[in-house]
C-alpha cells in the first residue's frame, strides 16, 4: 500500500493507527467513517436477518414460527435498523471519509464532534436493541419487550395503556440519542461543506455528492426537531401522564402523525439523496464523461429537499383530512417527480456518448436507476389519493418501499462500496464475486419484491402475521420468501468477497477508476493529514484535468496545482481522546435510568448527567492539539 | 468468469422479466380482496384513475428503462478503444425539454385525481342512506344500526341499491375500515368522526380487514360484509330485533351467569343486555366465522376460543387491568359446563 | 460545542482560510439555530393545536369551577409574565454589550456584563419557578389537562435551554478569570 512508504514530512504530530484504545479516541474522519460503516454493515445483517424471520412466517398460510407481537417486533425493528441504523449510518460512513477528501480539506471542522456524533449514533443504535438483553430476563421473553409498534409508532396505540411493555420505550428513547448524533453530525458537515472548501472550489466546483450530502444535513438539521418534538410528547406520556395522545383527554393521535410525517418524508430523501450524489459520482466516472447538467442535476437535488418539507399528508390520505388538504398535498407530492425525473434524465445523458466501462460499481449504479424508477413511479401512484385509498397499508406499498430503499439507497451504496473501496483500502475488490454479487442481488431483489406489487393489488394489507390459503395470496408470498433467501445468500457473498480482497485484492493505486475528483489524487488509502499540499481548485473536474486537461503534458504525471502561500509545516492534526465517547455514555446512562425500576433509576440518571457534565468539561478544557 | 454474452443476455431477461409481470397485473387478481374488481360507482371512481395511472406509468417506465439500457449497451467501450468520449458538459434546452414533459403526464393524471379526490370526500349523497355506526375495537368491529335498534359484530348486512352512509368510530387506538370490493379504506381515529359511503349493487359476501397496526391480533381483525335483496335485508332485521328466547334456568346460561361473561357480552332478551365491550351475542349461532373472521363458527372453534381465546388471536387473556377490554382465557371451566355453554351460544340464532 | 478555535498562529501555516470569511463555530452556531427554531417551532405548534382542547380547566383565560367548587380565574399572569420576558430581552442587551467588550478588549466590561446577563438569566429562571409554583397551586399540572401538558412542556423546555445558556456563561466568565 502506497501510504505505508510515503513520507509525512510535515506532519507535526502522528498519532497511533493500531489498537483498541486508537480507535475508541479517533478523531480522524477517515477511521470514524470506517466505524459508521463497519457498525451499519453489522446492523444490516441483524435487521436482515428479522427480514428472513418474517419472510420465513409469510412463506405459506398459517405459519407458526412468529405471530402476533413478535412479528409485529420484527417489522418494527427491522424498519427502524434499516432507516436508523443502516442506511443513515452508512451514507455518513461516505460523508466522513469522502467529503474531506473531495472538497481538499483535512479533516471536518469540529473532528471532536464528530467522534461523538459517532459514538452517540452507537449509544442509540444499542439503546433501541437493548430489548434483546431484557427479553433474556423477561417472563413474556421477545415478544414482551420488543419494540411492536411499526416504524412510525402511530399515537395511540404507543401510549402505556396500548403497550404496556419496554418495548416502545426503548424505541422512543433510542430515536431520541440517535436524533442528538444525526444534529450533531448535521452541524459539522454544513460547516464543513461551506466553510473548508479548498481555495478556488467554487460552491458550483463542488462534486454532486457533496452537494447531496449538504442537502441532506440541511434536511437533518431541519427535520429532526420535529420528530425530536414528537417522541419528547410521546415520553412525557408513557413516563409522566400527560395528556398529547390521549383521545378521552381531548389528545388527539394525529398530531403524532402529523410530527411524524413532517419529519418521516425528508427522512426518506436523506436516505436516498446521498445514493443519488454517489450515483452522480460512480456514472461519469465509468462514462469517462462529465455529469451532464450537473448544476441541473444539483439545482434538481435542492427542489427535491424544499418540496420534500411539503407533502407529508400523503401518507395519512386515509385519515380523512378532507378534499382540500388531500389535493393540496397531491399536487406538491406529483410535482416531487419533476426534479427527480430531471436527475434520471442527467444521469441516462451521462451514460450517452460515453465509453461505458462495465465495473461491479456501474452495475450496482445503473440497476441503482433501474429500480429507482420503478420506485419513484409506484410512489407517483399512490400519490392519487383515491389510488392511495387502496395502496395505503398494502403490500403495494412494501414493495414502494423497497424499491426505492433496496433498489435505492442499499444499490447506491453498494456502488460507492465498490467504488471507494480502493481508496479506501488500497486494494480493489474482486469483480468477477463483484458482478455474481451484483446479478444475484439484482433478480432476487426482483424477486422478492416485485411480486409484493402484486399481492398488494390483490388486496394483501401489509403487516398481518398471517393470512389464509382462501385470501389467494400464498403463491406471491412464496416467491417473495424464496427471492429473500436468495438475497441472504448474495450477502453471504458480498462479505466473502469484502474479507478476502481486504487481504489478497489487487493493489489499487491512487487511482484505479480514472477518476475526476480529488480523493483520487491522494495515495490509497490515504495519509491521515490527507493532502501534503492544499490543492488550488480551478475546475469541477480537478484531477481530470491535471491528467486529460490542455495543460497536462504527455507522459509526465499528473499535478494539480497549489493553493498559494499555504505550503508552509507543520500540518497539525487534532489529538485523539476519549472524552467524546465518555460524553456519549453519559447520554446514554441517562436515559437508561427512566427505564430503570423504582428511585434507583433516579440515581442512574443523575450519575448520567454527571457522566455527561464531566466528559464535557474534560473535552472543553482538553486542547486540541 | 462473466464475459460479454452471458451478461446481456441475462440483463436483458431481469429487464424485461418485471415488465412482462406488470403487464399481467390486471388479469391476475381476482381474489376476494382485490382492489380492481370494484362493485360500486365508487370504487369504479377509484378504479379510472388507477388504470389511466398505472397506463401512464408502465408506459414512461418502459421508455425510461429502454433508454437506460440501450445507453449502456451501446456506448460500451469497444475493445482497444482508447482515449476519452467527447465531454459534453450539458444542453439547457434538452433540460428545459425533459422537465416539461413529466409536467405534461403530471397535468393529465392531476385533472381526474382532484375530481375524484373530491368527488370521494363530498358529504353523503343521495336521499336517505341507511345509517351505520362502525366503532373499531380490539380486534374486531361492531356495528350499530340506530335506525332499527340493531347492534351486531363482525357481520355487517346492506341492502342492495340503497347507500349506505357508514360512521367510523374508536373509542381505543386507530383501526382502518377496508372492503376492497366496495370502497376505499378510511381510518377510524379515536377522538374523530369519520364517514365513508357506497352503494351496493352486487348482491353477496365481500371481504374486509382493519388496515391499520392496531397491536397483537391485527392480522386477524377481518369482517364479512354480506349484500341482501331487499327482502333478504328485512328478514335478517326483524330476526335481529328479536330477543333471544332463553330459558335462566338451562345450564348453558347459568354458566354465562356465573363465568360473568355478561360483564363483556350482551344477549337480548335476558337482563343481561348492555355491555358493550365485546361482541353482541344476541343471535351469534348465527355468524358464519367467528371471532372477527378468524375460524369459522363451529362448536368446537367456539369450545377452543372460550377455553384459550389467546391461542386463537394472540394479545387476548392479558391480564392487566388496563387491558379489561380484551377477552379472557376460560381455562377452570369445567369441561360440561363449557359444554352447555357452547350448547347454548350456538343455540342463539 | 466543539472546543476553542485553533491558536491563530498555527491555523495561518497549514490550512487553507475559512471559505466564508467568518469563523467554524459562527456557521454552526447559525445552524444550530436554525434548527432550534423547529424545535420550539413544534412544541409551539402542539401548543397551538391544543388551544382549545382542554377538557376540564384551569384554562389560560377563561373561568373554570373545580369540582370542589373553588373558582380559578383565567390562569395566565400576563402582567408577571412580561416583567419575566423583559428581563430576559434585557440579558440580550447585556450580552450584547458584553459582546462589545470582548471586540474592544475592554475586559472589565466583557466580565461585569457577561455575569449581568447570567444575572439575568437566572432572574427569569426565578420568575418562572414562581410561576409554575403559582399555576400549580391553582390546580394546574402536568397531567391535569392539556393545556397544562402543553404549557409546562414548552416553558419547561425553555427554561432549561436558559439554565443551559446561565451555565454556559457562567462557564466562560470563570474560563476568563482563570486566565488573567
Ligand atoms: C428512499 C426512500 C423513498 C423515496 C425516494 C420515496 C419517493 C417517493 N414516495 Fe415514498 N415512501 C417511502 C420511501 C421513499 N419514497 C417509504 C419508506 C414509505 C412508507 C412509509 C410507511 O408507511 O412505512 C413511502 C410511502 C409513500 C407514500 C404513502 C403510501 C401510503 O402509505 O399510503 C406515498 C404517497 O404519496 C409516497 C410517494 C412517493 C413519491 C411521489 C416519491 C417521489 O419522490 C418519487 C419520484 C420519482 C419518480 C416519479 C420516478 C422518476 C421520474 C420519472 C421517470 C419521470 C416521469 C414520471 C412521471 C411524470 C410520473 N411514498
Ligand atoms: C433501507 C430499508 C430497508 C431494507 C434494506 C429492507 C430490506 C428487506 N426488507 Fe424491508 N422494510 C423496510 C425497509 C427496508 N427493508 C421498511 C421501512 C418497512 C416497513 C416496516 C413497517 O411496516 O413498520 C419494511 C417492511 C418489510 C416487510 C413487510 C412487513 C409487513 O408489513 O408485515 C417485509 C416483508 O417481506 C420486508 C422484507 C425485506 C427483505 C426480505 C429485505 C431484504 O432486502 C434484506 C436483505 C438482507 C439480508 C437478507 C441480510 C442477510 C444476512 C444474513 C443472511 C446473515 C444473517 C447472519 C447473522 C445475523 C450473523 N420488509
Ligand atoms: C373482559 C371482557 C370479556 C369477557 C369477560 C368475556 N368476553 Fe367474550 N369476547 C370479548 C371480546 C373483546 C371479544 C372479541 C374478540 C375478538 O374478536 O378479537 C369476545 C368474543 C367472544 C366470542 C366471539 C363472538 C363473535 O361474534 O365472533 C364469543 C362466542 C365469546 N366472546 C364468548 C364469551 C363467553 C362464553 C364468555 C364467558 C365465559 C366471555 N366471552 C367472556 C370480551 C370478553
Ligand atoms: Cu384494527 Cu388493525
Ligand atoms: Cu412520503
Amino acid at each position: 500500500m502506497a501510504s505505508a512508504a510515503h513520507p509525512l514530512p510535515h506532519v507535526h504530530a502522528e498519532y497511533a493507527q493500531t489498537g483498541i484504545w486508537s480507535w475508541l479516541t479517533t478523531v480522524d474522519h477517515k477511521r470514524i467513517g470506517i466505524l459508521y460503516g463497519v457498525t451499519a454493515f453489522l446492523f444490516f445483517l441483524l435487521g436482515g436477518a428479522e427480514a428472513l424471520v418474517m419472510r420465513w412466517q409469510l412463506i405459506a398460510p398459517e405459519m407458526d414460527v412468529a405471530t402476533g407481537k413478535t412479528f409485529n417486533g420484527l417489522f418494527t425493528m427491522h424498519a427502524t435498523t434499516m432507516i436508523f441504523l443502516v442506511v443513515m449510518p452508512a451514507g455518513a460512513a461516505f460523508f466522513n471519509y469522502m467529503v474531506p477528501l473531495m472538497i481538499g480539506a483535512r479533516d471536518v471542522a469540529f473532528p471532536r464532534l464528530n467522534a461523538f456524533s459517532y459514538w452517540v449514533f452507537l449509544a442509540g443504535g444499542i439503546f433501541i436493541n437493548l430489548f434483546w438483553v431484557t427479553s433474556l430476563f423477561a417472563e413474556g421473553g421477545l415478544g414482551g419487550q420488543i419494540p411492536d409498534a411499526g416504524w412510525f409508532g402511530y399515537a395511540n396505540l404507543t401510549s402505556r395503556q396500548y403497550s404496556p411493555g419496554p418495548g416502545v420505550d426503548f424505541w422512543m428513547i433510542g430515536l431520541q440519542i440517535l436524533g442528538v448524533g444525526s444534529l450533531a453530525a448535521g452541524f459539522n458537515f454544513i460547516v464543513t461543506i461551506l466553510n473548508m472548501r479548498a481555495p478556488g472550489m467554487t460552491m458550483m466546483r463542488l462534486p454532486v455528492f457533496v452537494w447531496m450530502t449538504l442537502v441532506v444535513q440541511f434536511l437533518v438539521v431541519f427535520a429532526f426537531p420535529m420528530i425530536t418534538v414528537g417522541l419528547i410528547l410521546l415520553t412525557f406520556d408513557r413516563f409522566f401522564g400527560t395528556n398529547f395522545y390521549v383521545p378521552a383527554n381531548g389528545g388527539d393521535p394525529l398530531l403524532w402523525q402529523h410530527l411524524f410525517w413532517l419529519f418521516g418524508h425528508p427522512e426518506v430523501y436523506i436516505l436516498i439523496l446521498p445514493a443519488m450524489g454517489i450515483i452522480s459520482e460512480v456514472l461519469p466516472t465509468f462514462s469517462r464523461k462529465p455529469l451532464f447538467g450537473a448544476p441541473f442535476v444539483i439545482f434538481s437535488g435542492i427542489v427535491i429537499g424544499l418540496l420534500g418539507f411539503g407533502v407529508w399528508s400523503h401518507h395519512m390520505f386515509t385519515t380523512g383530512l378532507g378534499p382540500v388538504a388531500d389535493s393540496a398535498f397531491a399536487i406538491t407530492t406529483m410535482l416531487i417527480a419533476i426534479p427527480t425525473a430531471v436527475k434520471i434524465f442527467n444521469w441516462i445523458a451521462t451514460v450517452w456518448g460515453g465509453h461505458v466501462v462495465m465495473t461491479t460499481s456501474m452495475y450496482f449504479a445503473v440497476g441503482f436507476v433501474a429500480l429507482f424508477v420503478i420506485g419513484g413511479l409506484s410512489g407517483f401512484m399512490h400519490a392519487s389519493p383515491p389510488i392511495d385509498l387502496h395502496h395505503q397499508d398494502s403490500y403495494f406499498v412494501v414493495a414502494h418501499i423497497h424499491y426505492v430503499l433496496f433498489g435505492g439507497s442499499v444499490f447506491g451504496l453498494f456502488a460507492g462500496f465498490y467504488y471507494w473501496f480502493p481508496k479506501m483500502t488500497g486494494r480493489l475488490m474482486d469483480e468477477d464475486l463483484g458482478k455474481i454479487h451484483f446479478w444475484l442481488t439484482f433478480l432476487a431483489m426482483n424477486v422478492t419484491f416485485f411480486p409484493m406489487h402484486f399481492a398488494g393489488v390483490d388486496g394483501m394489507p401489509r403487516r398481518i402475521f398471517t393470512y389464509q390459503a382462501a385470501d389467494g395470496w400464498t403463491e406471491w408470498n412464496l416467491i417473495s420468501s424464496l427471492g429473500a433467501f436468495v438475497l441472504g445468500a448474495s450477502v453471504l457473498i458480498f462479505i466473502y468477497n469484502w474479507l478476502t480482497s481486504l487481504r489478497r485484492g489487487k493493489v489499487a493505486g491512487n487511482d484505479p477508476w480514472d477518476g475526476a475528483t480529488l480523493e483520487w489524487s491522494v495515495p490509497s488509502p490515504p495519509p491521515e493529514h490527507d493532502f501534503d499540499r492544499v490543492p488550488l481548485v480551478t475546475s469541477s473536474r480537478p484531477w481530470w484535468d491535471a491528467k486529460h486537461g490542455p495543460s497536462h503534458k504527455a507522459g509526465a504525471p499528473p499535478a494539480l496545482p497549489l493553493a498559494p502561500g499555504l505550503a508552509g509545516p507543520p500540518i497539525h492534526l487534532p489529538k485523539p481522546t476519549i472524552w467524546p465517547l465518555v460524553t456519549a455514555s453519559g447520554i446514554f446512562v441517562f436515559w437508561l435510568g427512566l427505564l430503570a425500576p423504582s428511585s434507583v433509576g433516579l440515581y442512574v440518571s443523575l450519575g448520567g448527567v454527571g457522566l455527561l457534565l464531566f466528559g464535557l468539561y474534560s473535552w472543553l478544557y482538553e486542547p486540541l492539539e | 468468469m462473466l464475459r460479454r454474452a452471458s451478461p446481456r443476455l441475462a440483463s436483458l431477461a431481469a429487464w424485461l422479466a418485471p415488465l412482462l409481470l406488470a403487464g399481467c397485473a390486471w388479469v391476475i387478481g381476482d381474489t376476494e380482496m382485490s382492489t380492481v374488481h370494484p362493485t360500486t360507482e365508487q370504487g369504479r371512481a377509484i378504479q379510472g384513475i388507477y388504470a389511466l395511472t398505472t397506463w401512464i406509468v408502465l408506459g414512461i417506465l418502459v421508455v425510461v428503462e429502454a433508454f437506460l439500457l440501450y445507453a449502456v449497451f451501446r456506448y460500451r467501450r469497444r475493445d482497444g478503444e482508447k482515449g476519452v468520449p467527447r465531454q459534453i458538459h450539458g444542453n439547457t434546452p434538452l433540460e428545459v425539454g425533459w422537465t416539461l414533459i413529466p409536467l405534461v403526464f403530471i397535468v393529465i393524471v392531476m385533472v381526474p385525481t382532484l375530481q375524484i379526490t373530491c368527488a370521494l370526500q363530498q358529504p353523503a349523497p343521495g336521499p336517505n342512506p341507511l345509517e351505520v355506526k362502525v366503532t373499531g375495537k380490539r380486534w374486531w368491529f361492531e356495528f350499530e344500526y340506530p335506525e332499527y335498534g340493531i347492534v351486531t359484530a363482525n357481520e355487517l348486512h346492506l341492502p342492495v341499491g340503497r347507500m349506505a352512509n357508514l360512521g367510523l368510530f374508536s373509542d381505543n387506538v386507530i383501526h382502518s375500515f377496508w372492503v376492497p370490493r366496495l370502497a376505499g379504506k378510511r381510518d377510524l381515529v379515536p377522538g374523530r368522526t369519520q364517514h365513508i359511503w357506497f352503494t351496493p349493487e352486487e348482491v353477496g359476501w365481500y371481504d374486509g380487514q382493519c388496515a391499520e397496526l392496531c397491536g397483537a391480533s391485527h392480522a386477524l381483525m377481518g369482517f364479512k360484509v354480506k349484500v341482501d335483496t331487499p327482502d333478504e335485508f328485512a328478514a335478517w332485521v326483524a330476526h335481529q330485533q328479536s330477543p333471544a328466547t332463553v330459558d335462566m334456568a338451562s345450564p348453558g346460561m347459568q354458566a354465562f351467569q356465573g363465568n360473568a361473561c355478561f360483564t363483556c357480552h350482551s344477549i337480548q332478551g335476558t337482563p343481561f343486555s348492555f355491555a358493550r365491550i365485546g361482541p353482541n351475542l344476541t343471535h351469534v349461532g348465527s355468524r358464519t366465522l367467528l371471532a372477527a373472521a378468524t375460524v369459522e363458527n363451529t362448536p368446537e372453534n367456539m369450545r377452543r376460543w372460550i377455553r384459550n381465546a389467546s391461542e386463537l388471536k394472540p394479545g387476548h387473556a392479558s391480564k392487566t387491568v388496563q387491558e379489561a377490554d380484551l377477552m379472557w382465557n376460560f381455562e377452570h371451566v369445567p369441561d360440561p359446563q363449557l359444554d352447555a355453554l357452547v350448547a347454548f351460544l350456538q343455540g342463539l340464532e | 460545542m466543539a472546543a476553542a478555535p485553533a491558536p491563530a498562529s498555527h491555523a495561518q501555516h497549514a490550512h487553507p482560510p475559512n471559505s466564508l470569511g467568518l469563523p467554524h463555530i459562527k456557521v454552526g452556531f447559525w445552524t444550530f439555530i436554525g434548527s432550534d427554531c423547529l424545535f420550539f417551532g413544534s412544541l409551539i405548534a402542539a401548543y397551538m393545536a391544543y388551544r382549545n382542547s382542554s377538557r376540564v380547566g384551569p384554562f389560560p383565560h377563561a373561568e373554570w369551577t373545580a369540582p370542589d367548587g373553588t373558582v380559578v380565574h383565567g390562569i395566565l399572569n400576563i402582567p408577571i409574565t412580561s416583567v419575566s420576558a423583559f428581563v430576559l430581552l434585557m440579558s440580550s442587551v447585556a450580552m450584547v454589550i458584553a459582546l462589545d467588550g470582548v471586540v474592544r478588549n475592554h475586559r472589565v466590561q466583557a466580565r461585569l456584563f457577561l455575569l449581568l446577563t447570567a444575572i439575568l438569566g437566572l432572574l427569569f429562571l426565578g420568575f418562572q419557578s414562581f410561576e409554575f409554583t403559582e399555576f400549580y397551586h391553582n390546580g394546574l399540572s402536568l397531567q391535569q389537562n392539556l393545556f397544562g401538558s402543553t404549557f409546562f412542556v414548552l416553558t419547561g423546555f425553555h427554561g432549561t435551554h436558559v439554565a443551559f445558556g446561565v451555565l454556559w456563561l457562567l462557564t466562560m466568565l470563570v474560563q476568563d478569570l482563570r486566565h488573567p
